[in-house]
């Protein structure tokens, strides 16, 4: 049997010579019962890199050595021979046993005292509310997409919580019946996969295991890491499966030599199921795609370059990437928010953010499901009051005791009438008046209590002030080129009234009677004069307005911005006469209605799951932008470095606390890192320049790859938050950390080769530094292990003895100080 | 501006080269050193240099022409001429003032202004200000001057990249026909200035590069130090100059890289070279930069109304301020009224007025207090003894180390007070406010006294002490950061306690005294060297640069806006109406054919990659047109993509320097998109055809410059809006306000 047979090319055979040869050294890689070709099969691409990554190094003569324990001289011929086959039903394994001791230190440090402290912390008053949420089956509205607070409910539902807890603020203690240690050992769960994730990356780069198993320990230690694991928020998983994403991609990186075969497929279809998880659980899982976007590419335009492939097989590789990657995550979103609005069924706090007929396919909203000119269908007679709530920005029409300021601070002039503006909240002033245009200016009432036919001119009267609804030929506040809206006052002076305004419904004809029936009609006002119709620009005004929104009449009478919902309606109730009109009315109405099936009524009762689903995007990317400022929000620049941190929790009567801060060494080592990474590369790249070669050019040429792709992830995961101008905090760089941590233990294995020029004693002290640094590691990692677990409690001094930077944010209590 | 004798040689090199065609292509991307450029269509345009001087001329001239008309209209003050107006009368009075720009803009106005005779007595008070019997043209003459310089530039760097004059014609005819260019080239504005510096040292790179094989000899040097030049002057001018940096430093460095990788020369030639840019472009730019500042510390001499901007020690250089020169008490005693300046650049006067905190801070709302950058009575603060209630009678006891003090805010008689209660920006704060009422107070008015570096006993002196003002319940420091309020604060900075001692900005001191019964003694403050001077400016600007916010109502713009010409802005109003916009044929041209740019060099890398093979008069056209048309590339991108970044309040007219990139690189791309399309037809054929395409082109340009030219030469009568006005024509957006 031998090796160089089962294996296929000649590094290969160096690989499995060199791996059996660290066996016997104690090299970190356990080999149990060798056999060639499992071997060559589990460590084909990694010792493949690593002996090439080694070949500086003093291992490079031993290439030449045949196996050990092969006598080279003959052998004398035996009578009893070995039978070569193996035994029936065997079973070979390989266990790594330095990784598994990884991953079970990983798994100790994450779940020590996952119930401490018994408190809520920080944004688990919103994940936990959630997952309340999806218990109770009410409909609630969060920026970020369902998958983990779905994952936090089914932990939920499993351990038999049925969702009464709501979550009230952080800081509360939490009731017996909360599962809350299972939820949060879901993200430890996920935070101590990232574990094997993270060595199993190092070892696709091509890195060592002696690095992987390095960069595998940072993982651990990481303070910030182990705390995100250890509460119940989105973070945990979002960066499991982003590197989870990261490391199917490189799998399916070294299928290449086997395009399309089964494995090839798998692995591409592993990497697509990973991102649709990540961007399942936040959609700051874009930067994770964007990073297996950019490997893509790469890895596009290195096939581009060869010549063996044809170009409509490079169109199936761009087409299959394409589909797997963007198909497969698209797809799962879409199953996701399926099962998100299945569970959510009732109506609940999310109710106010969407949209009329979004809200009436869920049960117990306010608006009930209507029938056609149902018995709450109510004919709208003129004098009746109601209020109008813009489709668009969700107010309501309003005025008040305002008036337009004489000039506005860029020095245009207004009307200096009433203001009429759209405002979020109910309140008595959002109540108008429709009635018959009285032909002269006064505001009395005329008494006419006919029926509000579509498409008749009217006048709308603002109930509590009297003024009529006016628009003239002024700018607007805050859009000049639209026309402003305001409550007529007669100051005798140049401005004519415009108060006539034509009401057109949406779906009916001209003449038709317009029936009302709860939150139901959407109409148009036109304004008669001008053309142009009454819309809500969505701006807010300033301070004079009291920030409420901005009303106009635009020319551009089809957008949805014109669209008003009548929500309330007072009719006013006639006589016997009336009544019997209206029945009249209402039976001509059927009548004409079944006669001309077209004529469209009522908005469709079933508001479609795409409807639905498009909805709620578009209201998680603009509520992005409207979150708050917040007291510990931290911009990007302040991340890397850790200059500042990120208070969670601070008990009540003691200075136990949870405090979200990296490991101050390793995140200072890691940038370091990424800093000496660029140098090293520079002095690599300016040295090959001039043809001196200080590494040997492949070897630079993968120095350059492997570290690239870390540096680059890093990279795509923070400098987007540049852009993005709403809060952020100090968990959103969490996900590019590893990154670093990962370039962090790659560089100390790699900086074993500048030791090569050293006397050997010199030479075996690098190791030392290394072990000695790993400790420094671990001593930093408990220093600050307060803040992680919240316990044990320290004294003010303790904490001041901890508050290594000023800026970073330590509580304490003042009481305990004196 | 290569005057004919200094391009001479360059024609002749360009013409050896063209004779035999050199074999070593081009570089692709940045920066070009193409001296041999492919062409699809040889027009004798391209090869004459009579076309080259005459292009040159006609440019220049019309440049003139129409830069320079109706240069004195409108009679009043447009825009920001308020601004820039008042600080040339501000250099011209020796008065000191700030401002977030550095001087040298503002010097060459101002300069102007006493060479056409201004005296710096009109106030320019706001835009709409009649000038009257002013002599402003001057001014906005020499303005023009520089902005007209920018086509001819423009036409000179364009063939410098590719060696085309039909390019180099069609991008100065572009930059000629863009009103907004023209717009701003028109008034005392910053603009004209910074686009020409820009400009300059871009064209100066560009021919420097082109001089890269007779390295050290005079013309190397020459373009080399130019550079260096206008890069220091465009900083200067702005600090967006620091975007051209960026394009000459890379261009420098991508240089440098080709230089280190040619085996053939030593280690010293590379050093040499290395430490000739160094020379040229790091310290000879830095010596024009600290020498302009130089200069505008001396001529602003006498105080004016920047001295609350800048510390104590700063102010007393300044003639007329309280501080220069004069004598003050030097101790601080009970009695004193003082008032403090926070320790830092740009560290604003301890302040109150009686406006309260709102709400929700607070149950109580409590007075207001804030650090204030300008000097008012609101500022003055009574140094009290913390067990009097009387106010000291001799006012001759000195307040020491380790004192404790209660500080009454004289125009509201109320205490400087704090508590543990939130501050209302900085969470980990306490709040600081003014309590009591006719100097009463309670204990939370305690404030102990700490000179930095004092013993107990050790007095407080005027300026020269660092102090610490100690919270004595709280046990917090009186604190200022560039923080600043929000309206109801009046966007004031923020005054809060610190719990943490050794903050930097804990710092004040003592900046103003009054107080009779002290002695006044003369002493020497510490006089800041002008370094420190220059550094403490740099720290001011450097803040309320980031601290612009826009004004209400300000009609604001997003960088996206910009390329695509979405909207304008008001220059003058009134009857006479001035609106920066750009030119939209030429600007949504530029658009088109930069993501033509674009799709020509991805689809030369995807062809390159995939070892494709086609024409070889394709390949040197597409190289020459891919490295010049890179470098605009990366100057354009230089120019745009950092204002993204920025949190200031941004205005249209920032987007101009990366115009001129963009222009520059349409006409390089338009050239060779006509060549192409020459090139589809037959020989005979092709001259016609070329120059027909050309006439069309240039007679458009012109043509909408016709068009649009009255909104930067002023517009009468109703708006654009108004059916039967005169210009309904020309509003082709919604969102153009003309």
């Amino acid at each position: 049997m031998d090796a160089t047979k089962v294996c296929e090319g000649n590094e290969d055979t160096r690989g499995v010579r060199r791996r059996v040869q660290g066996s016997d050294k104690g090299r970190p890689v356990q080999v149990t019962n060798i056999s060639a070709s499992t071997v060559c099969q589990e460590t084909r691409s990694p010792t493949r890199k690593l002996s090439r990554s080694n070949s500086g190094l003093r291992l490079k003569p031993v290439v030449q050595a045949g196996r050990p324990g092969q006598p080279t001289r003959s052998v004398p011929t035996t009578w009893f021979q070995h039978n070569e086959e193996g035994p029936p039903l065997t079973y070979k394994m390989e266990v790594n046993l330095l990784l598994w001791l990884l991953v079970g230190v990983g798994f100790a440090v994450r779940f020590w005292k996952l119930d401490c402290p018994r408190n809520i912390i920080f944004d688990e008053v919103h994940f936990g509310k959630f997952a309340s949420y999806y218990l109770q089956r009410t409909f609630f509205f969060d920026v970020h997409p369902p998958l983990g607070k779905l994952l936090f409910a089914g932990i939920g539902y499993l351990a038999g919580y049925d969702g009464s807890f709501l979550f009230p603020s952080i800081g509360v203690e939490f009731p017996f019946m909360v599962p809350y240690i299972a939820m949060r050992g879901a993200s430890a769960l996920c935070g101590s996969l990232l574990i094997p994730c993270v060595y199993s990356i190092m070892l696709e780069l091509g890195f060592s295991h002696r690095a992987a198993l390095l960069a595998g320990f940072f993982t651990i230690f990481e303070n910030s890491l182990v705390l995100q694991s250890r509460v119940i928020m989105l973070d945990s998983f979002l960066i499991l499966f982003t590197y989870l994403s990261l490391l199917c991609f490189l799998k399916f990186y070294h299928q290449r030599h086997a395009p399309f075969s089964p494995s090839w497929h798998k692995w591409l279809a592993y990497t697509g199921l990973a991102l649709g998880l990540m961007l399942g659980v936040k959609y700051s899982g874009l930067l994770g795609l964007g990073c297996v976007g950019l490997l893509t590419l790469c890895d596009l335009w290195q096939l581009l370059a060869d010549k063996a492939i044809d170009v409509t097989e490079l169109a199936l590789h761009v087409l299959l990437r394409g589909v797997y990657l963007l198909g497969i995550p698209l797809l799962m979103n879409i199953i996701i928010f399926y099962v998100h609005f299945l569970v959510l069924n009732q109506a609940g706090p999310g109710n106010s953010f969407v949209s009329l007929p979004f809200r009436n396919s869920l049960q117990g909203s306010v608006e009930t499901p209507l029938i056609e000119l149902s018995s709450n269908a109510t004919l709208i007679r003129y004098n009746s009051n109601f209020t109008l709530r813009s489709t668009d920005v969700s107010c309501w029409l309003h005025s008040h005791d305002h008036l337009y300021p004489l000039k506005y601070a860029d020095g245009r002039g207004s009307s200096y009438q009433q203001q009429v503006t759209c405002y979020d909240f109910k309140d008595p002033n959002n109540a108008w008046t429709i009635r018959k245009p009285a032909g002269t200016n006064d505001s009395s009432i005329s008494e006419d209590i006919g029926v509000v036919r579509n498409g008749d001119e009217v006048e709308v009267v603002h109930l509590l002030s009297g003024k009529l609804l006016n628009s003239h030929d002024v700018a607007a506040p805050l859009s000049p080129t639209l026309q402003e809206v305001a409550g007529y006052i007669n100051y005798s002076a140049a401005f004519v009234p415009h108060v006539h305004w034509k009401v057109s419904v949406v779906g009916l004809k001209d003449g038709d009677p317009v029936y009302w029936e709860p939150g139901r009609l959407r109409l148009k006002l036109h304004h008669t004069f001008s053309k142009q119709a009454l819309a809500c620009t969505g701006k807010r005004l300033p301070e004079w307005a009291f920030q409420q929104y901005e009303v106009v009449t635009d020319k551009a009478v089809e957008g949805s911005q014109t669209i008003w919902t009548m929500e309330d309606l007072q009719v006013v109730r006639g006589d016997n006469k009336t009544r019997d009109e209206e029945e009249a009315i209402k039976k001509e109405w059927i009548s004409q209605k079944q006669a001309n099936q077209n004529v469209e009524f009522t908005v469709s009762d079933s508001y479609s799951f795409l409807e639905k689903y498009l909805e709620i995007q578009h209201h998680m990317l603009t509520a992005h932008g409207s979150l708050g400022d917040h007291a510990f929000g931290t911009p990007p620049h302040n991340w890397p470095l850790l200059s500042k941190t990120l208070p969670y929790w601070l008990d009540e009567t003691s200075n136990s606390q949870v405090t979200l801060m990296g490991n101050p060494l390793l995140w200072w080592a890691g940038c370091g890192g990424v800093a000496l990474f660029l140098l090293l590369s520079a002095v690599y790249a300016l040295a090959s320049k001039r043809l001196v070669y200080i590494i040997q050019p492949a070897e630079f040429e993968g120095w350059l790859t492997r570290g690239g792709v870390l540096v680059g992830c890093w990279l795509v995961h923070f400098l987007p938050y540049f852009l993005l101008s709403r809060v952020l905090f100090l968990h959103h760089y969490l996900p590019s950390l590893p990154c670093q941590l990962m370039l962090l233990a790659a560089l100390c294995d790699h900086l074993h080769i500048w030791t090569n020029t050293l006397p050997p004693v010199l030479r075996m002290l690098y190791p030392l530094l290394v072990i000695l640094f790993c400790v420094c590691v671990v001593a930093s990692f408990l220093v600050f292990a307060p803040f992680t677990y919240g316990f044990p409690s320290l004294s003010v001094e303790q904490i001041k003895w901890r508050h290594w930077i000023e800026t970073w944010d330590l509580l304490f209590h003042m009481t305990a100080s004196s | 501006m290569a005057s004919p004798e200094e391009r001479e040689p360059q024609s002749e090199d360009y013409h050896s080269n063209s004779d035999s065609p050199v074999t070593k292509t081009p570089d692709l991307g940045v920066p070009s050193s193409s001296h041999y450029c492919g062409r699809l269509y040889s027009s004798p345009l391209n090869d004459s240099d009579v076309a080259y001087y005459v292009g040159l001329a006609v440019i220049t001239l019309a440049s003139i022409a129409t830069r320079l008309y109706k240069i004195d209209e409108p009679y009043h003050v447009a825009w920001d001429e308020t601004h820039f107006g008042k600080h040339a009368s501000w250099y011209i009075q020796g008065r000191f003032f700030f401002d977030v720009h550095p001087p040298l803009g503002k010097l060459i106005i101002a300069v102007a202004g006493v060479l056409t005779g201004y005296n710096g007595s009109f106030e320019f008070e706001e835009p709409g200000q009649q000038y009257k019997d002013t002599p402003y043209v001057g001014m906005r003459v020499a303005c023009a001057v520089l902005g007209l310089l920018v086509v001819p530039l423009g036409y000179l760097t364009v063939w410098e990249l590719v060696r085309s004059t039909t390019a180099a014609l069609l991008a100065g005819v572009m930059l000629l026909c863009e009103t907004g260019t023209l717009v701003l080239s028109q008034y005392i504005l910053l603009d004209p200035p910074l686009i020409f510096f820009i400009m300059a040292a871009s064209f100066c790179t560009a021919r420097f590069i082109n001089c890269r094989n007779e390295p050290f000899d005079m013309e190397w040097w020459y373009w080399l130090s130019l550079s260096g030049m206008f890069i220091g002057c465009a900083f200067s001018v702005k600090w967006v100059g620091l975007f051209v940096i960026a394009l000459v430093g890379l261009t420098t460095l991508k240089d440098l890289w080709d230089l280190w990788g040619d085996l053939t020369l030593t280690m010293k030639v590379i050093a040499q070279h290395f430490l000739a840019r160094v020379l040229c472009l790091i310290i000879w730019p830095a010596v024009i930069y600290m020498t302009i500042f130089a200069f505008h510390l001396m001529v602003l001499s006498n105080s004016g109304n920047g001295d609350g901007f800048f510390s104590s020690e700063f102010q007393s250089m300044l003639v007329g301020n309280e501080l220069y020169d004069h004598k003050v008490p030097e101790f601080v005693a009970y009695g004193s009224v003082v008032t403090l300046k926070n320790n830092r650049g740009g560290g604003g006067l301890l302040h109150s007025h009686s406006h309260l905190y709102p709400e929700e801070y607070g149950n109580i709302q409590q007075q207001q207090v804030t650090a204030y950058t300008h000097k008012d009575d609101n500022n003055r603060w009574l140094v009290k003894r913390h067990n009097h209630t009387e106010p000291e009678e001799d006012g001759q006891t000195v307040l020491t180390h380790g004192d404790w003090v209660v500080l009454e805010h004289t125009t509201t008689q109320r205490n400087l007070h704090s508590h543990a209660l939130k501050a209302p920006m900085t969470a980990t704060h306490y709040q600081v406010t003014c309590y009591g009422e006719d100097g009463a107070g309670d204990a939370n008015d305690v404030w102990e006294v700490e000179v930095v570096g004092g013993v107990s006993g050790d007095p407080v002196r005027t300026v020269a002490s660092k102090i610490r003002l100690r919270h004595v319940n709280v046990g917090c420091y009186l604190h200022s950061h560039s923080t600043q309020l929000p309206k109801w604060g009046w966007e004031q900075l923020e005054v809060t306690c610190n719990p943490r001692r050794l903050d930097k900005n804990n710092l004040w001191n003592v900046e103003g005294n009054l107080n009779d019964a002290m002695p006044m003694v003369s002493f020497d403050f510490y006089k800041p060297s002008f370094l420190s001077r220059f550094l403490e400016s740099h720290i001011v600007m450097a803040e309320s640069n980031s601290n612009m916010k826009p004004k209400e109502g300000e009609i604001t713009s997003q960088p996206w806006h910009w390329p695509i010409n979405y909207q304008g802005q008001h220059f003058s109003g009134g009857d006479y109406r001035v609106y920066l916009l750009g030119n939209p044929v030429v600007f949504w041209s530029c658009g088109v054919l930069f993501l033509l740019f674009l799709m020509i060099l991805v689809g030369k890398l995807l062809v390159d990659q995939r070892g494709l093979e086609y024409s070889p008069v394709l390949r040197d056209t597409l190289d020459c047109l891919l490295s010049g048309g890179g470098w605009l590339l990366l100057g354009w991108f230089l120019h745009y993509l950092p204002f993204y970044l920025m949190g200031r309040v941004l205005y249209f007219h920032h987007y101009f320097p990366a115009l001129m990139f963009s222009i520059m690189l349409a006409g390089t791309v338009l050239e060779f998109a006509v060549s192409f399309f020459t090139s589809l037809f037959p020989y005979p054929l092709q001259g016609t055809v070329y120059h027909t395409a050309l006439a069309v082109l240039i007679s458009l340009i012109i043509g909408s410059f016709v068009m649009f030219s009255p909104l930067a030469y002023g517009m009468n009568g109703p708006k654009a809006d108004v059916p039967n006005s005169s210009y309904s024509g020309l509003k082709w957006l919604q969102s153009w306000d003309i």
